[in-house]
């Protein structure tokens, strides 16, 4: 009779009050909700085990895309530990060297650029204006530099992807050979989309910008020192208006 | 809701969180994974770019103009002669003249980076010679002197590298010099020295 009445409880997901562990019998008549049948263990166990998965492919996840950001980020843009910053103006400091860091070395590799190695000459780059605005087409820039002391020079203007920028005056760079300099040697060039006598530099339509200076070691090189003084010469790029 | 929570309960306090600590651990070993590779893979590189160029011959490259660009950020402050080298089957001779300041040879290995850099000085002629090797243990036949030969005129320079780039750079100093540089640029020499 007992065993009939377990086996229909149980037939309705109820949990008969089996023998205690003092082997008690049942009271009739006390029904309580299964804790532990067969199909709500399985599920649990499949809950747990889906959670456990997830959690981990999760985790994985993480850790692959946290990797990959932070190394692209590293070998694209730079850091300290990598690029000095002058004004508007980035260099990577080992660039093209043998003994280069890893992040240079990959920026160097994957750009598909040919720059001159650092210990040769100093190659700067700049996407912002003395404020730290992006360089934009739609806008009109002067930029200043001081007399750079014989050394030879030379300041181009690409677009974002590096693509020189058409125009009909044919004019995407200015050396210390061909632009117009002041009489103490400095020199002032505009960028911008509209047409200006002096050094002007066409911007067309192209978008960001980004200028490109370089300055030549002389033949006998140029120590530590006059490497920081070179620096401190680098032109300003103030933002004169935009349209 | 009870039972999910009560599962829940019963799952995470068998998680170690002492886990958690593995996950900035193994985010550095990816970074460093992932810029190691990065550093090694040369197909992005100026060398990949400029893979048509024949092997063991200065071409003297045409101006650089918008949709002419060979490389990304290539400037035409300057003209440019290139040399694809290999020196995988024997030495490869470089000769080139810097006439003035401006001027520059490089050697530049397949991932970029700089194995010889010359520049020119203002108001004085510089003839650069350099013999690229490859750098291992072969014999690579006589010099010139033990063969009998006169040594060369010009001191020659040893660079150790398989292959890369010889690139020599004039300064562009305006319309009215440009003939007279690329003359001197097409003089570049890069040959395989014949045994």
């Amino acid at each position: 009779m007992a065993s009939l009445e377990a086996d229909i409880l149980e037939a309705n997901g109820l949990e008969p009050n089996r023998r205690d562990g003092n082997g008690g019998n049942h009271e009739p008549g006390d029904l309580r909700p299964s804790r532990t049948p067969a199909l709500k263990r399985a599920v649990r166990d499949v809950a747990a085990l889906l959670t456990r998965m997830i959690g981990t492919a999760l985790a994985v996840a993480l850790v692959i895309t946290t990797g990959l950001w932070s190394s692209r980020t590293m070998i694209n843009r730079g850091y300290a530990i990598s690029t000095d910053t002058y004004g508007s103006w980035r260099q990577w400091r080992v660039e093209g060297r043998r003994d280069a860091d890893p992040y240079s070395r990959a920026h160097l590799s994957g750009s598909g650029m040919l720059r001159i190695s650092s210990d040769s000459a100093g190659v700067f780059d700049a996407s912002v204006d003395s404020q730290g605005a992006s360089l934009h087409s739609s806008c009109d820039y002067v930029i200043e530099g001081a007399n750079m002391g014989g050394l030879w020079w030379s300041l181009t203007v690409f677009d974002s992807r590096g693509d020189l920028i058409a125009n009909d005056a044919s004019r995407f760079t200015f050396t210390s050979d061909t632009a117009a300099l002041n009489p103490d040697g400095s020199f002032i060039i505009t960028l911008g989309r509209d047409a200006r006598p002096g050094n002007w530099l066409p911007t067309g339509g192209a978008g960001r910008l980004v200028l490109n200076f370089t300055i030549l070691d002389p033949a006998t090189g140029l120590s530590n020192d006059a490497r920081v003084e070179r620096n401190k010469l680098l032109p300003a790029i103030r933002r004169e208006g935009c349209s | 809701m009870m039972n999910l929570a009560e599962d829940a309960a019963k799952f995470w306090p068998s998680f170690q969180w002492r886990y958690l600590l593995l996950l900035p651990v193994a985010a550095a070993i990816v970074h460093l994974m992932v810029t190691f590779m990065a550093m090694s893979d040369t197909r992005g590189s100026a060398y990949s770019h400029l893979a048509s160029l024949p092997l063991n011959v200065m071409k003297l490259q045409p101006p650089i103009a918008p949709g002419q660009q060979s490389l990304p950020f290539l400037s035409p402050d300057a003209r440019y002669a290139i040399c694809r080298f290999s020196a995988r089957q024997g030495p490869v001779d470089v000769k080139a003249m810097l006439p003035g300041l401006g001027w520059t040879l490089g050697v530049y290995y397949p991932d970029g980076s700089t194995g010889y850099f010359a520049a020119g000085a203002a108001g004085r002629a510089t003839t650069v010679a350099i013999t690229l090797l490859p750098g291992d243990d072969r014999f690579l036949g006589l010099s010139p002197q033990a063969l009998g030969k006169p040594a060369a005129a010009v001191s020659q320079l040893t660079v150790i590298a398989k292959e890369g780039l010889v690139v020599v750079r004039a300064p562009d100093t305006g319309a009215s010099n440009r003939q007279g540089e690329e003359a001197i640029l097409a003089k570049a020499q890069c040959s395989a020295q014949a045994f």
